[in-house]
């Protein structure tokens, strides 16, 4: 079954790759219109653009198709006429659905990667980029943000089925109000309920990184790291457990 | 072969199949005949393993239900299950791709039986082109047993007459089928076996001659009005068309046909019973023939 996840993925790649490097080709043509563009960097004596900053850009593109990908498993909810007539168990349906839905999430981040890359080069600047010292550190916190945004809406999905799409749309809301809503000074015990919802936002975690002295999520960056990968793993473990005991309704 | 026993199945307050139980020997075709809302997609869904029954016990062959029963059980639902932005010939590399058993040839012999055009999505096919390829991704790993659920529902008489002689032929191979149906004709064609469900439970079940032996018609012609038809024993119910009354007998016909001739009933005559007679009188309100 892992055949239709991919002709999914393949697809939502395909729009995504399309729409991504049209932007970058337009882009680049608005910025070459009248020659090479001439960028100036002012950081004192030594400008730079930490490495860091670009894998956190580039995570929007997983961040993006985790939604839309999370959805395939509660889809199959239409099919199991098909799905669930095959000689293989639910089980193993749902972690090859998962393990797809990963490589896809990696292409994404790939491709945007190749794309902000290709724009820095292109304009010039790629001289400045730096590695800071938890590059590595920093690019598992923003895969594992996509993880555990994948993960977290294939687990409401798999809850409450055939709702996968206002499911996924709703998560982008999830993950864009509730950051404002912990920074406002609520009565402390709904502010401490909005703090803690919080921590179920993957964007709080890339976000959240030289956000001052009070953070809304406490931590530091490997630990971030950490939280991220496990809560997405643990979502999809519970997800793909409750997927297999579904029960077709009346 | 099919052993469901005992097969019981609750939704909240509406007791949906009643300690249901049922044998198809292998290279049988039973028909499941019911009315709307008896008891039948319930069952199959349990069968499946689509819900969990409450109670009861289903064996294939006698192995219960596991993923390996796929390789050789093909199911075609009442409504088609199709992924919509998929083509015919995407479902058909799905049924490849899973069932080691999937014979393209047959796959290709079908698409053509049906007229269907392979690159064409799900979603642009007709209902009744959808209900071929349902029919057609239930049968292209040739199984052995095989359940339907309204396999003929939104095709073409003659898409119909095609579906039941794609039944006769698995049958004739070999297959175990289990299949229910509106179409009471088709079932008394492709099938020799019937069990007829009413409100979760069965009511009849058997070959189809034994029943059709044991249930006749006694019909006789009045010359004036029909008279008052009281006092006849064993008959579930009176059918009357003009001056002609049909009396539906159980088992014992020589007293019915002697006491409609005393009733002034000419031409009194012992008709068998077809399968549409066995099954109104089995699902309306008298109760059981």
């Amino acid at each position: 079954m892992e055949y239709v996840e991919l002709l999914r993925a393949r697809r939502a790649l395909i729009w995504y790759g399309a729409i991504l490097f049209s932007c970058v080709a337009l882009g680049l043509a608005l910025a070459f219109k009248d020659g090479p563009p001439r960028i100036q960097m002012s950081h004192a004596s030594n400008p730079m653009i930490p490495v860091q900053y670009l894998l956190a850009g580039a995570a929007f593109g997983p961040l993006i198709l985790a939604a839309f990908l999370a959805v395939g498993l509660d889809a199959e909810y239409k099919t199991v006429a098909i799905t669930w007539t095959r000689p293989i168990s639910r089980l193993a349906i749902a972690i090859r659905y998962v393990a797809v839905d990963g490589g896809a999430l990696l292409a994404a981040w790939v491709l945007t990667l190749v794309a902000v890359f290709a724009v820095v080069f292109a304009i010039g600047i790629g001289k400045y980029l730096v590695i800071g010292p938890q590059v590595g550190t920093f690019g598992l916190l923003v895969f594992g943000a996509a993880v555990m945004w994948y993960g977290l809406v294939v687990l409401v999905t798999t809850l409450l089925p055939g709702r996968g799409n206002a499911i996924a749309g709703g998560s982008w809301g999830y993950a864009l109000i509730v950051p404002g809503l912990a920074s406002i000074p609520f009565p402390p015990l709904l502010h401490q309920a909005m703090v803690a919802l919080n921590y179920l936002n993957p964007m709080a975690y890339i976000g959240n990184q030289g956000s001052g002295s009070h953070p809304l999520i406490i931590g530091t960056i490997p630990q971030h790291a950490i939280a991220t990968w496990l809560i997405g793993l643990a979502a999809v473990a519970i997800a793909t457990q409750v997927w297999t005991k579904r029960e077709v309704p009346a | 072969m099919i052993a469901i026993s005992g097969l019981t199945k609750r939704y909240q307050d509406v007791l949906a199949v009643d300690d249901v139980s049922l044998e198809i020997p292998s290279g049988s075709v039973c028909g499941l005949l019911g009315r709307n809302g008896a008891g039948k997609t319930t069952a199959f869904k349990c069968l499946l393993g689509f819900t969990r029954p409450d109670a009861g016990e289903i064996r294939f062959d006698g192995e219960p239900l596991t993923p390996a029963t796929f390789l050789k059980l093909g199911y075609c639902p009442e409504r088609p299950q199709l992924y919509g932005w998929l083509t015919v010939a995407q479902h058909l590399e799905i049924v490849r791709r899973t069932q080691p058993g999937y014979d393209a040839a047959r796959a290709k012999e079908l698409i053509g039986t049906f007229r269907l055009d392979a690159r064409k999505k799900a979603k642009r096919l007709s209902k009744g082109q959808q209900t071929a390829l349902s029919l057609i991704v239930a049968l292209a790993h040739k199984p052995s047993l095989l359940i339907l659920d309204e396999p003929a529902s939104g095709l073409d008489p003659v898409m119909q007459r095609a579906v039941l002689d794609l039944l006769i032929d698995a049958a004739t191979a070999g297959s175990t089928i289990l299949i229910s149906s509106h179409q009471i004709g088709q079932i008394e064609r492709a099938a020799d076996r019937v069990a007829i469900m009413r409100d979760g439970r069965i009511v009849l079940a058997g070959e189809l001659d034994d029943l059709r032996a044991g249930a006749k018609i006694v019909e006789a012609t009045f010359e004036g009005a029909i008279p008052a038809l009281d006092g006849f024993a064993g008959v579930s119910r009176f059918e009357r068309a003009g001056l002609t009354v049909r009396a539906f007998a159980n088992g014992e016909t020589d007293a019915v046909a002697r006491h409609l001739g005393e009733l002034g009933g000419r031409g009194v005559r012992v008709l068998d019973r077809n399968l549409e007679d066995l099954f109104l009188d089995a699902v309306s309100d008298g109760g059981t023939p």
